[in-house]
């Protein structure tokens, strides 16, 4: 669509009078064309405050109480049974996998056998097998060809030994993951519990909390988000109080197929 | 046995162990105060705002509703006509926000301009919907008594704006505007209707729409 004749359908958009197939021609070209997306966002603003022109009424005083519940339950339950399953099946392998193996991301999930073979004979992991079976796992029950991943290493802001990976799945046919395991963190109990959340440019989203860490100072948080996780390019790990204590970058990588084992 | 039979279970204790421990403390309920004037909000408190909707967060719906439940009660009262319909519309809308909460981006639009086009939305939708339904008279802001609308700053504002608004308008504007935003037709119907060409429909929403976005103009953001 040119600017003409997306400019021609811009009321209509803004007064929600455009059949749903116009409007996504409409913001298609919107997504990319600053001149137009500052009309759109003037004339947005005007139809949206039309809702000021009719006589206010006031709603009861419970009314507050029933939405706060209903988001939060739908908050609560997040993501369908089905994909919280599946999803939280590749969270559990791949900490396991970190777990059990020590392997960094990379290997893991860069799927590709020759690597992880590699990688998994030269830091001595005795139980090749189980890594094999992990790793048939991440490529055989969820991981598609469409999905890509961008992982992270975490390190401590200032001084310390604490360290952290962190791996976000981006589907496009369903929910995005992200998966956050630190180490060695030594941190106040009054100051718990963590948050763990995505930054990018403008936004985060948190991934979750913990309340509480393991002898070797470590946890791991995993959560499936409705928010596009492409936006966000890195990890922070706060205290309670707000102070940063790991901190990484995302870079992308793609999956592979899998390929046989030498 | 498959070797993934064996990794399953151990993924299990994993999961249980480490998984399971960190999400002991589950992540939404993380607090947080959400500090925000009575004015206009600015586009980082209206994203702080949304990140503690996305999460769940108790004191972000409610900082939420309370600016914004109000308004958007009223376009289910006086679209869909009962308090049944406005309560239920209320509820929807906070729950289509939450559901889209990553999707909203400050730099593209305010916060409210957001929540009221999912509010006109999913009416309108709902009047599309139920086409039986004998629709309730419109009541504007400048067919009640001032006291009636006017109880706080911010409502002062939007007051003051809307009334700047439907005083711009031409009679056949506003009835214009009334029947394509607020009843729901479209600019093919109401070229039907009133037996106009369709390209004037288009021409006259615009220049009402552009009329009431110059009235709005002074409202800061």
């Amino acid at each position: 669509m040119t600017c003409a004749e997306v400019r021609s359908l811009l009321v209509e958009r803004s007064l929600g009078m455009l059949p749903t197939k116009d409007a996504a021609g409409v913001d298609r070209h919107v997504a990319w064309c600053a001149a137009c997306r500052k009309e759109v966002r003037e004339l947005d603003a005007a139809a949206g405050s039309l809702v000021y022109t009719l006589a206010a009424a006031d709603p009861p005083p419970e009314l507050e109480d029933h939405v706060v519940m209903a988001v939060r339950h739908a908050a609560a339950a997040h993501v369908p049974v089905a994909h919280r399953r599946g999803r939280m099946m590749v969270a559990a392998t791949v900490a396991a996998m970190m777990a059990v193996a020590g392997l960094g991301f990379g290997a893991v999930m860069a799927g590709r056998a020759a690597r992880f073979h590699d990688q998994a004979i030269r830091i001595g992991v005795s139980n090749n097998s189980r890594l094999e079976a992990f790793r048939q796992l991440l490529l055989n029950v969820e991981f598609s060809p469409k999905n890509s991943v961008e992982m992270g290493e975490l390190s401590p802001v200032g001084s310390g030994a604490a360290s952290g990976q962190a791996l976000t799945l981006l589907a496009p046919d369903s929910q995005d993951m992200s998966i956050v395991t630190v180490s060695g963190l030594r941190v106040d109990p009054r100051r718990l519990p963590l948050e763990v959340a995505l930054a990018g440019p403008r936004r985060k989203v948190i991934i979750g909390s913990i309340g509480k860490l393991d002898s070797g100072g470590g946890a791991t948080v995993a959560s499936q988000l409705d928010a596009d996780l492409s936006f966000f390019d890195h990890v922070v790990v706060r205290d309670s109080r707000g102070t940063v204590l790991l901190r990484g970058g995302l870079t992308a990588r793609v999956l592979q197929s899998p390929t046989p084992s030498p | 046995m498959r070797d993934g039979v064996q990794c399953r279970g151990i993924g299990a204790t994993i999961y249980g162990s480490v998984i399971g421990q960190a999400q002991a403390t589950p992540p939404r309920v993380y607090r947080r105060e959400y500090r925000v004037p009575d004015g206009p909000l600015l586009p980082k408190e209206e994203q702080q705002l949304m990140e503690g909707l996305l999460a769940g967060d108790d004191a972000a719906i409610r900082t939420l509703y309370a600016r914004f439940g109000r308004p958007v009660f009223t376009m289910g009262m006086r679209l869909l006509g009962t308090r049944e319909a406005a309560e239920e519309l209320t509820q929807d809308v906070f729950l289509t926000a939450w559901r889209k909460a990553s999707r909203f981006d400050p730099a593209r639009g305010r916060l409210s301009t957001w929540l009221m086009t999912i509010a006109h939305n999913l009416a309108v939708d709902r009047l599309r919907r139920d086409t039986g339904i004998t629709r309730p008279t419109l009541v504007l802001v400048d067919q009640v008594p001032e006291h009636e609308a006017v109880d706080e700053e911010r409502a002062f504002i939007e007051h003051d704006a809307a009334i700047r608004a439907l005083t711009s308008l031409s009679e056949s504007e506003r009835r214009l505007i009334i029947r394509a935003y607020f009843r729901g037709l479209t600019a093919r119907e109401i070229s039907e209707e009133d037996h106009i060409p369709l390209g004037t429909v288009k021409t006259r929403l615009r220049t009402a729409l552009i009329k009431i976005r110059k009235a709005n103009e002074g409202k800061e953001r």
